[in-house]
């Protein structure tokens, strides 16, 4: 009963018509000419939210590549200043075109490089970021979805190659904001609010 | 005295105390300045910076105090859904004192029995006993939850999502036909965070109003609309050229004439969108919000033209 309690408590712990007379015809006029423009480049669109349950995965996809991404750059974190860089240009490219977002990131990284920072894996078993999304995404309109995730951390943080700090399994929680631009779904945000207590999904996520 | 149940319950009342204190480690200690030295920021310091001071999205967060209006529900419901009886230490009668008892001088130890769920008796009574604390003249009152805060919140929102108010331009008491029209929200209201904190839980409400301008005129469409609407500009370029991509519509049809009524029925609508969320994980969700609508009606007259008689 005592250990149920304990568990609980941890727990809790977005036409204007031509001018003219007074006029009631509409849609009149010549039929606009129709090009058959035929493009291969472009992707298939994506689902919207209104279709959650197509979109939860490509939701997880993304988070999954933010979490590959940040793993890499902060076992070598130089290469986050190297935009030509494999990794810093998928990591770019998850978030929507003009976000500071990744800018940000890429420079406090650029950051730890200068001051000898290293995190690297705890073993070969788990990558040093994992993130899941923390129950269904919500949808807030066709274009925008938002959602919790579970951050799980498992690194030897380094300075100058000595270790100074091990943490074998770290669960952060926090939300996150995905946007559709142009069909494809991409984030606005993963943040980690001060404050916000708790893992739905503990180390199990999906 | 102290017998070996009541070390029993020392210990998990000290368990329970651990535990809190792992999750704020866990979490982030709220007192602690936020950004890299949390701990868990250390993976992607920039996911850290937007914690509950800004808004999701950077939208301005008003915080709201809202007093004595959160209510939390009863605090003798058990671990196991069903409704317990809280009992003083003294009045268990045990033979031994409650624990830590010198350091809660004047203050008394509760205890919150509950049966099992499945109706069988517990193997000790110390086994009946929930959970614990102490307290002054009653049982420790129960933390609020998320639930608890949101209908205060929500309620105090609510009062602040308002009608908008419009300004018609070019000035004039009526529209006229082929000059477009456009229409100034003159109370703008934008993307806003609410939230509210009480105790160690905060909870947000961001609010999204979306405006659309309906001309009222047949045939005519939503107008999509910023928060503040468009105001005509004399000094700027052609009145057609301003309109292309604002809260303005060019009506097409007087009014007044044959079976047409003296003015037009239109409005501005908002709609809102509404999330609600907290910082306990898991919570929140979308809230049902009525749109805010303001009608107006528009007579639409003709241009009037000077006639110049010729050799006049």
């Amino acid at each position: 009963m005592v250990v149920g309690l304990i568990a609980a408590v941890g727990v809790l712990a977005a036409g204007c018509t031509p001018g003219g007379d007074d006029d009631d015809d509409t849609g009149k006029g010549p039929p606009e000419k129709v090009e058959d423009v035929t493009t291969t480049s472009k992707p298939v669109d994506q689902p919207p939210a209104s279709d959650v349950g197509a979109v939860q995965p490509i939701i997880q996809d993304l988070v999954d590549g933010y979490a590959e991404a940040v793993s890499t750059i902060l076992a070598d974190p130089a290469i986050a200043g190297e935009r030509g860089n494999e990794t810093v240009a998928a990591f770019v490219a998850l978030f929507e075109d003009g976000s500071d977002r990744a800018d940000e990131s890429l420079a406090a990284w650029q950051d730890y490089a200068d001051e000898g920072t290293t995190l690297e894996p705890v073993s070969s078993d788990h990558p040093t970021v994992v993130v899941n999304i923390d129950g269904a995404v919500r949808r807030v309109s066709d274009d925008e979805v938002r959602f919790a995730i579970c951050e799980i951390q498992r690194y030897v943080h380094k300075v100058d190659g000595r270790e100074t700090e091990r943490v074998d399994e770290r669960l952060v929680p926090g939300t996150g904001e995905a946007v559709r631009v142009d069909g494809q779904w991409r984030l606005r945000s993963l943040d980690k609010p001060r404050g916000l207590q708790g893992c739905s999904s503990g180390t199990e996520g999906r | 005295m102290r017998g070996p149940r009541a070390s029993a319950v020392g210990v998990a009342v000290a368990a329970v105390i651990t535990v809190l204190g792992a999750a704020a480690v866990a979490a982030g200690s709220p007192a602690s300045a936020q950004g890299a030295d949390e701990p868990g920021c250390i993976t992607d310091p920039a996911s850290c910076h937007a914690g509950t001071g800004t808004g999701g999205g950077g939208r301005p967060v008003v915080r709201i105090d809202l007093g004595g209006r959160v209510h939390s529900g009863p605090n003798n419901i058990c671990t196991n859904g069903l409704v317990g009886e809280w009992k003083s230490w003294e009045e268990l009668g045990l033979p031994y004192p409650a624990p830590d008892a010198d350091e809660h001088p004047g203050e008394t130890f509760w205890v919150l029995i509950c049966s099992r769920a499945d109706g069988q008796p517990w193997p000790s009574w110390l086994d009946a006993i929930d959970r614990n604390g102490w307290s002054g003249g009653g049982p420790p009152a129960a933390a609020p939850t998320p639930a608890d805060i949101l209908p205060p919140l929500w309620a105090e929102v609510q009062t602040r999502l308002h009608n908008p108010t419009l300004a018609f331009s070019p000035p004039g008491q009526k529209s006229k036909v082929g000059v477009p029209t456009f229409v100034a929200i003159t109370n703008p209201q934008v993307p806003t965070r609410y939230e509210a904190t009480v105790g160690a839980i905060t909870v947000w409400i961001d609010v999204d109003p979306t405006a659309t301008l309906h001309p009222g005129e047949p045939n005519a469409g939503g107008i999509p609309c910023g928060p503040a609407g468009s105001r005509f500009d004399p000094d700027g370029p052609e009145p057609k050229e301003q309109a292309r991509g604002a809260c303005a519509h060019t009506y097409r049809r007087r009014t007044g004439v044959g079976d047409r009524p003296d003015a037009w029925t239109g409005d501005v609508t908002l709609v809102w969108t509404v999330e609600w969320g907290s910082t306990v994980a898991g919570t929140g969700g979308p809230l049902d919000a009525p749109d805010t609508v303001t009608p107006f009606g528009r007579g639409v007259g003709e241009i009037q033209g000077v006639v110049v008689e010729a050799g006049g």
